[in-house]
């Protein structure tokens, strides 16, 4: 039998499949574009309405690549408002979680892979059901009881609390990450005269390097990313962090929508940062 | 040492989750004001007030359909787009880091961007279905404010762009585990596109997507704070979920107990959904616990 008469719509088989592949690709493509266009757009809105004088926001149709440029919402944004009060308020925030969340599960995680426990699976099983937690869940009761501790309106409340959602993923991530680092090394210095601890400074903490990375990397973000809790538990204007603090922005008469959108893009900053830590990395922040 | 490592995290981890959640079903029992917090015992009164009322289950409703809608277009875009940035094409260096960008966006930003995206005049949503003529600039559309459908296909849609991302992200590590030698062996034999997705790919990343489908779920259900922003502090009835309802009786209302009775009520739901997640897809496997 000969190509020619295996003919499909017309086509030797050849070039149907040519044809078929390039379907195909041509598919993928426009997939891709579209769900690039998608993700892209709604921050490149932000910039453009952060940095449009205010008259052309409200040009029909919407100016895409607006001809004037302008910075006086910054200018408003950092010079005359709280916002650099409440940058410098996530700034605090995410530090006080980054140090306790990394030393603790660090420790944790260590001590988990080292000792040998009673009910560590079930403890596992703990750990991982604390992560499930929302924070709407944990913040109500939280309220209540910081008030009575008189934590419920300080930073030291707010970044205990923050870290108790982030704690659990993290002693995880340490867990597992402990296990692959070979506890031979810290035998051998114990051998030579280190104690425990020295063995667990010197040795194992320097290997176990890139998981405190990535434990560092998601409590910082989690810092930042915070809404909830520091919404509920933080009465106090003054102590509000940025995903808070911007809705001092919407007044009762008027919304200062191109203030917003610098605020916005100012506080996306430290998040570009961390894309360019994670590049090639993502597993790190899906878990 | 074995007790000065675990026990920090072991404190800070029970006095922090478990003594709310404590506080949280015994404050249920209570009728206390935010603004004087004096406990008066109720009983079970603020359970009989909660599942009497038309609202809770109203709101349960409305919190069924978010979660179950945002989660089955998480998973079914997310999964489309990891398999995307599985494939080889141009640019893809540049464009992999831009895909999985949004799921870095810190929700409340988000919030505050859909929240101007939205906006019944200048909203550049608005200006779109104008500008393709889908509507015309005298109906424009209300999307937080008219109709309740609206309101909640909107932010369904919307939920989709940092958290669709969640699930790419999972996906995509997983796929990329995969064997080319599969495909090839595939190839050889003369199986289609659409037969190697079936018999190589979805075996592979059906474990990852059932644990992603779980979580997200879980989480959807409990989600507050893009609700609560994209709708300015203000959302219509169908956007009042359990979490939204909590706050609102909470904050709004001053009634901390019955609002700590709808967290208990989380709570249990949570809890059921756990034991499920525990006893199907076993996480605690993952770590050695001999």
């Amino acid at each position: 039998m000969s190509t020619e008469d295996k003919s499909i719509l017309g086509m030797t088989e050849v070039q149907f499949y040519k044809l078929k592949n390039k379907i195909i690709w041509a598919g993928i493509s426009l997939a891709t574009a579209v769900a690039v266009i998608a993700i892209v757009t709604p921050p490149y809105w932000m910039l453009n309405s952060s940095l449009s004088p205010f008259s052309l926001l409200r040009s029909v149709p919407p100016q895409w690549f607006p001809l004037e440029y302008t910075f006086a919402h910054y200018e408003s944004v950092l010079f005359s408002s709280s916002y650099p009060r409440f940058y410098i308020n996530s700034i605090i925030i995410s530090i006080g979680v980054l140090v306790i969340v990394t030393s603790l599960s660090t420790l944790a995680g260590y001590g988990l892979t080292r000792f040998d426990f009673r009910q560590k699976r079930n403890f596992a099983r703990m750990i991982l059901f604390g992560y499930m937690f929302p924070p709407i869940l944990l913040s109500i009761p939280m309220f209540v009881i910081w008030k009575d501790l008189g934590l419920h309106n300080t930073y030291l409340g707010v970044m205990l609390a923050i870290s108790a959602t982030r704690l659990p993923l993290c002693i995880w991530i340490m867990w597992q990450f402990f296990q692959t680092v070979p506890y031979s090394l810290e035998e051998s210095a114990q051998m030579s005269g280190a104690s425990r601890f020295r063995a667990f400074y010197e040795i194992a903490l320097p290997i176990s390097k890139p998981g405190i990375l990535a434990v560092a990397t998601l409590a910082v973000q989690g810092g930042w990313n915070a809404y909830t809790i520091p919404k509920i538990i933080l009465v106090d204007q003054e102590l509000w962090p940025i995903t808070v603090g911007i809705q001092s922005f919407i007044k009762s008469s008027t919304i200062l929508w191109p203030q917003i959108m610098a605020a916005v893009t100012l506080g996306m900053i430290p998040v570009i940062f961390f894309l360019y830590l994670l590049h090639g990395n993502w597993e790190t922040i899906s878990v | 040492m074995a007790i000065i490592t675990v026990v920090p995290a072991t404190t800070m981890f029970a006095l922090i989750v478990a003594a709310p959640i404590v506080w949280s079903i015994a404050a249920s029992f209570h009728s206390i004001n935010a603004l004087n917090p004096t406990w008066e015992f109720v009983g079970i009164a603020n359970y009989v007030e909660l599942l009497s009322s038309s609202q809770f289950w109203s709101s349960l409703g409305n919190n069924l359909i978010w979660a179950t809608s945002t989660s089955v277009l998480n998973t079914v875009l997310g999964t489309a787009v990891a398999l995307l940035l599985n494939q080889n094409f141009k640019f893809k260096r540049v464009l992999t880091p831009v895909m999985l960008f949004p799921y870095l966006v810190p929700t409340a930003f988000f919030g505050y961007i859909v929240m101007w995206l939205t906006t019944q005049q200048w909203g550049l949503l608005n200006q779109l279905l104008v500008a393709f003529g889908i509507i015309s600039r005298e109906n424009v559309i209300a999307f937080f404010t008219g109709d309740p459908w609206t309101a909640m296909g909107t932010l369904v849609a919307v939920h989709n762009w940092k958290f669709s991302i969640f699930v790419a992200i999972l996906v995509y590590a997983k796929l990329q585990g995969i064997s080319d030698d599969l495909y090839e062996a595939a190839i050889m034999s003369g199986a289609t596109k659409y037969q190697q997705f079936r018999d190589i790919t979805l075996p592979y990343i059906k474990n990852v997507l059932f644990i992603t489908v779980l979580l997200r779920g879980l989480w959807n259900f409990n989600m507050f704070d893009l609700i609560w922003v994209a709708t300015n502090a203000n959302p219509i009835d169908s956007l009042v979920t359990l979490p939204v309802l909590a706050y609102k009786i909470g904050f709004q209302f001053q009634r901390l107990g019955l609002s700590n009775t709808i967290a208990t009520t989380l709570f249990i739901i949570l809890s059921i959904v756990g034991i499920i997640y525990f006893k199907t897809a076993k996480p605690s496997q993952e770590v050695r616990v001999e």
